[in-house]
C-alpha cells in the first residue's frame, strides 16, 4: 500500500515499512523490505525463505563460479534441512467469540505470514505499544494510524480551503456585479482578471494547482458581458495523498510550524490514533500543539541512549493482543494446522475435531436445549456459510480480511493490506438447496442474510464501494441439504454432529459462485 | 513440536464489578461492551468511562468524555448481526437518556493504563535517577503507588459533567475486535450542526 512518505525513525525492520528516513527510500526498496517481512505465507517455511533460520543468502561472488558448483554438489550429501511449520497458541474467549493470541512471537508469525488477525487497539497490525512509546518519547512515528490521521487532516483542510475559495469567488463576483468595477488586488489567492475578454479561460484553477494571475488595479471598469461564473473561481486541488486527483496540494494557509529545541517540527496531533472510525479525542487540528505542555521534550534526533530506550519500553506495558475471528481461527487450526486453541473453561487444548463445536453459531433457536444436549450443527449455520467463502478464497491465495468498514462481508487483497488496497469486496448470499431446510432452519427469521435479497441494499453496498474503488462480488453459497449428508454424521432430528463432521468432507458439500457487479449508466457508457 | 504449556489466559485488562454486572444483565451486548470499552479507553482515548444499563430498556450504554470540556456522550455497543435495535428500541433509549439524572450516572471506571503524561513523568524520574547516582532503579517507589485504582488527576481543567442527550454513538463490533462507530442524532441536522466534525 503506497502512502505518503514521511520522516520516520523506523527502517525496514520496523513494523511495516511505510515511511522512510530522511533519505527517503525508493518504492522498490520499501517493497522489497515489505516482501521480505510479509512475503512468506503460512504454513510452510522453506530453507530458501529469508525467514528460515538456516537461510543463506546467495553470495554474488560465488554465483556462477566453479566454487558454487562444488558447493551445490556437496550440499546433496548434507543432512536435509527441515521444513518448518510453526505452532502457535491461541485462547478462545467465549465473551467476544474470538481467539486471542497473546504471545508476541505467535502474533508476529500469524500477522506477518498471511495477515491473520487484528491488533485489538490498532487498525490492523498490532502497533499499540510502539505508538504509545512514540507518544512517550514525543516522536512522530510512521504507523498506519498516524498516516491515516494525517491524510484525514489534509482532506479536511482541503475542504475548508475549497469552501473558502468558493465563498471568496462568489463575493468577488458579487462585488463586480454591484460596482461594475474590478475588486482591489488581495494577493495571489484570489482571482481577478483584466478586461480583455480572456477571463473565461485562464482564471479557473486547474488540477496542476497553478494559481491565477493577480488582479488589475482597483477601479478598472469591466465589461460584465465578458465575465463567466468561473472567472473568479480558484479551484483548489486535492492533497497529494489522494492518488487519483491532482498532484500539487493547494495550501491556502501553510501548516503552522513551531521550533522545538532548534529543530523545525510540523504541528500536528501527537495523540495515539484510533483503530476504529471514531474521530479521536484530545487535540483537534485547530489546536495542533507540537509539544506537550509541562513535560520533557525528547530530542528529535532519535539517537537516544540504549538504556533509556529499554527503560521506557519497560514502563510501557503491552496491553494489546492479536484477535482472530472465528473463521480465521478454524482455518489456522483445522485448515492448515498451525494453531492450537486453548479453552479456559476446561483448562486444556481443544482437539482439532472439537473446534467446530466451539465456533458454531448459537441461534436464538427453536431447538430445545437441555442441560446435556450436545451441540447441533446445521448446514446453514452462518459461521459455516461465511467460512466456506473464506476458505475458498484463502485457498486460491487471496488475503481475506473482514469487510465491515465497507458494508461487505470480506475484502480480498492480492498480497496483503501492506502492499495494496483491497481490490474486491465480497458480499455473501446463501442459497438453499432445499426449501424445506430453509423453513425448518433455526436461523430463519434472524437477520443473518435476509436483507441481502433486496436491490435497495445491494445499491447501498455498491454506492459505498464505488467511492473507495472496490469491485463488488456477490458470492452465492449453495447451502447443502441435510439429506445430502451421511446418516452416521447426523442426530435423530436431522441435525449434524459437529464432532463427527470433518472439515474437508463438510466443505465438499458447499458450492460457491462468484458474480461481479458493476454499475451501468446508459447515458455515460454510450 | 508438542506444545504442552498453557498460554497466558489472564486478561491484563480484567473486568471490573461494574462491567460484570452489566455483562450479566445484557448478554446480547456482553462482548461488544467489553471490546468497545477498551477500544474507547486505549485506542480512541476517551476518558472517565462508565458503563450502565438504561432503566427499563434492557440496553447497556457506555458514557465517557471525548474531550473533558465537552459533555458526556453515550455509546451503544452492538454485535454485528442483530436485528434487536428497532426504531422502538431507539426511541426508548433516547427517552431513557432524557430521564437519566446525575445521581444515576455511576462513577468513572479506573483507567486501564497510565496516561502518556504519567509515563513521561516516570521516564523523566528514571532519567533523573540515573543522572544523579549513575544507576537506574526501575523499582523506585512510585509516589502514586496504591492509587492505581483511583481515577488519575488529569490536571486543573474544567470537566463538563453534563450529558449530551440528543446524540448517541452506535458501536458495531466484530469478532476480530474491529469497532465501527456511527453517530445517531434526533431529527434532521446538517453536518455543520453536528459537533465534533
Amino acid at each position: 500500500m503506497s502512502g505518503p512518505t514521511q520522516t520516520s525513525s523506523e527502517g525496514p525492520s520496523g513494523p511495516s515499512y511505510r515511511g522512510g528516513s530522511s533519505s527517503k527510500p525508493s518504492n522498490r526498496s520499501r517493497f522489497q523490505a515489505n516482501n521480505k517481512k510479509y512475503g512468506t505465507p503460512l504454513p510452510i517455511l522453506l530453507p530458501s525463505s529469508p525467514l528460515h533460520p538456516a537461510y543463506q543468502a546467495p553470495s554474488r561472488d560465488t554465483v556462477g563460479s566453479r566454487s558454487s558448483f562444488i558447493s551445490t554438489f556437496l550440499s546433496v550429501f548434507e543432512a536435509p534441512v527441515k521444513v518448518e511449520v510453526p505452532q502457535c497458541v491461541g485462547v478462545f474467549d467465549p465473551l467476544t467469540r474470538s481467539v486471542w493470541i497473546t504471545d508476541p512471537k505467535d502474533m508476529a508469525i500469524l500477522f506477518n505470514r498471511g495477515f491473520f488477525g487484528k491488533g485489538t487497539f490498532s487498525r490492523s497490525e498490532p502497533t499499540w505499544k510502539s505508538r504509545r512509546l512514540d507518544q512517550v518519547r514525543g516522536g512522530q512515528s510512521a504507523a498506519a494510524e498516524k498516516l491515516r490521521e494525517k491524510r484525514r487532516l489534509e482532506r479536511k483542510q482541503f475542504k475548508i480551503d475549497r469552501a473558502e475559495a468558493m465563498l471568496s469567488a462568489a463575493k468577488a463576483a458579487e462585488q463586480v456585479l454591484v460596482t461594475g468595477q474590478m475588486p482591489s488586488e488581495h494577493g495571489p489567492d484570489e482571482v481577478a482578471e483584466g478586461s480583455n475578454g480572456d477571463a473565461g479561460n485562464g482564471e479557473e484553477g486547474n488540477l496542476s494547482g497553478r494559481a491565477a494571475s493577480p488582479a488589475l488595479t482597483t477601479g478598472t471598469d469591466v465589461d460584465l458581458s465578458t465575465l463567466t461564473p468561473q472567472t473568479f473561481l480558484v479551484r483548489p486541488t486535492r492533497p497529494d495523498a489522494n492518488r487519483n486527483r491532482g498532484k500539487n496540494a493547494f495550501k491556502r494557509r501553510p501548516k503552522p510550524v513551531t521550533s522545538v529545541n532548534g529543530t523545525t517540527v510540523e504541528a500536528g496531533p501527537s495523540n495515539a490514533m484510533p483503530s476504529s472510525s471514531l474521530p479521536r479525542s484530545g487535540v483537534s487540528d485547530q489546536e495542533a500543539p507540537s509539544v506537550q505542555p509541562a513535560v520533557v521534550v525528547v530530542p528529535d534526533d532519535y539517537e537516544q541512549d540504549l538504556s533509556e530506550d529499554d527503560f521506557e519500553e519497560s514502563i510501557v506495558e503491552d496491553l494489546e493482543h492479536l484477535q482472530l475471528g472465528l473463521e480465521e481461527a478454524w482455518f489456522l487450526s483445522s485448515g492448515i494446522g498451525v494453531l492450537k486453541i486453548y479453552d479456559t473453561k476446561t483448562q486444556s487444548f481443544i482437539p482439532r475435531e472439537s473446534v467446530l463445536a466451539l465456533l458454531q453459531t448459537s441461534p436464538v433457536s427453536r431447538v430445545p436445549k437441555t442441560p446435556t444436549a450436545p451441540p447441533r450443527l446445521f448446514p446453514d449455520d452462518p459461521f459455516l456459510i461465511s467460512y466456506a467463502c473464506y476458505h475458498h478464497f484463502r485457498s486460491l491465495g487471496w488475503v481475506v480480511k473482514p469487510g465491515i468498514k465497507f458494508s461487505a462481508d470480506w475484502l480480498l487483497y492480492r498480497k496483503g493490506p501492506v502492499f495494496s488496497h483491497a481490490a474486491f469486496s465480497l458480499v455473501i448470499v446463501p442459497v438453499y438447496a432445499s426449501s424445506e431446510d430453509r423453513r425448518k432452519s433455526p436461523y430463519a427469521g434472524q437477520d443473518w442474510f435476509q436483507e441481502r435479497m433486496s436491490w435497495k441494499w445491494i445499491s447501498t453496498v455498491m454506492r459505498v464501494n464505488s467511492l473507495v474503488q472496490k469491485n463488488v462480488i456477490m458470492i452465492y453459497v449453495t447451502v447443502p441439504s441435510v439429506a445430502s449428508f451421511d446418516a452416521s454424521l447426523k442426530f435423530g432430528d436431522g441435525s449434524l454432529d459437529p464432532k463427527k463432521v470433518d472439515m474437508k468432507a463438510l466443505l465438499r458439500h458447499y458450492a460457491i459462485q462468484e458474480v461481479s457487479l458493476s454499475r451501468f449508466s446508459p447515458a455515460r457508457r454510450r | 513440536m508438542t506444545i504442552d504449556v498453557a498460554p497466558r489466559t489472564l486478561d491484563p485488562l480484567a473486568r471490573t464489578q461494574q462491567e460484570e454486572e452489566i455483562i450479566a444483565a445484557c448478554p446480547l451486548q456482553a462482548g461488544p461492551v467489553h471490546t468497545t470499552l477498551r477500544d474507547l479507553a486505549l485506542s480512541v482515548e476517551w476518558s472517565d468511562l462508565r458503563v450502565l444499563e438504561l432503566a427499563s430498556t434492557g440496553w447497556a450504554i457506555i458514557l465517557g468524555h471525548k474531550r473533558r470540556h465537552e459533555p458526556l456522550r453515550a455509546v451503544l455497543p452492538l454485535p454485528l448481526h442483530t436485528t434487536a435495535l428497532r426504531p422502538s428500541s431507539l426511541r426508548a433509549i433516547f427517552q431513557a437518556l432524557e430521564a437519566l439524572s446525575d445521581d444515576d450516572i455511576p462513577h468513572a471506571l479506573p483507567d486501564f493504563a497510565p496516561s502518556v503524561e504519567e509515563l513521561q513523568e516516570r521516564a523523566q524520574r528514571g532519567k533523573q535517577v540515573s543522572q544523579t547516582d549513575g544507576t537506574r532503579n526501575v523499582g523506585l517507589p512510585d509516589p502514586t503507588d496504591g492509587e492505581e485504582n483511583t481515577p488519575p488527576a488529569h490536571g486543573p481543567e474544567v470537566i463538563n459533567k453534563s450529558l449530551d442527550r440528543d446524540m448517541i454513538y452506535v458501536a458495531i463490533v466484530t469478532t476480530d475486535s474491529t469497532v465501527v462507530y456511527y453517530k445517531l442524532t434526533k431529527g434532521i441536522k446538517k453536518p455543520a450542526d453536528i459537533p465534533d466534525e
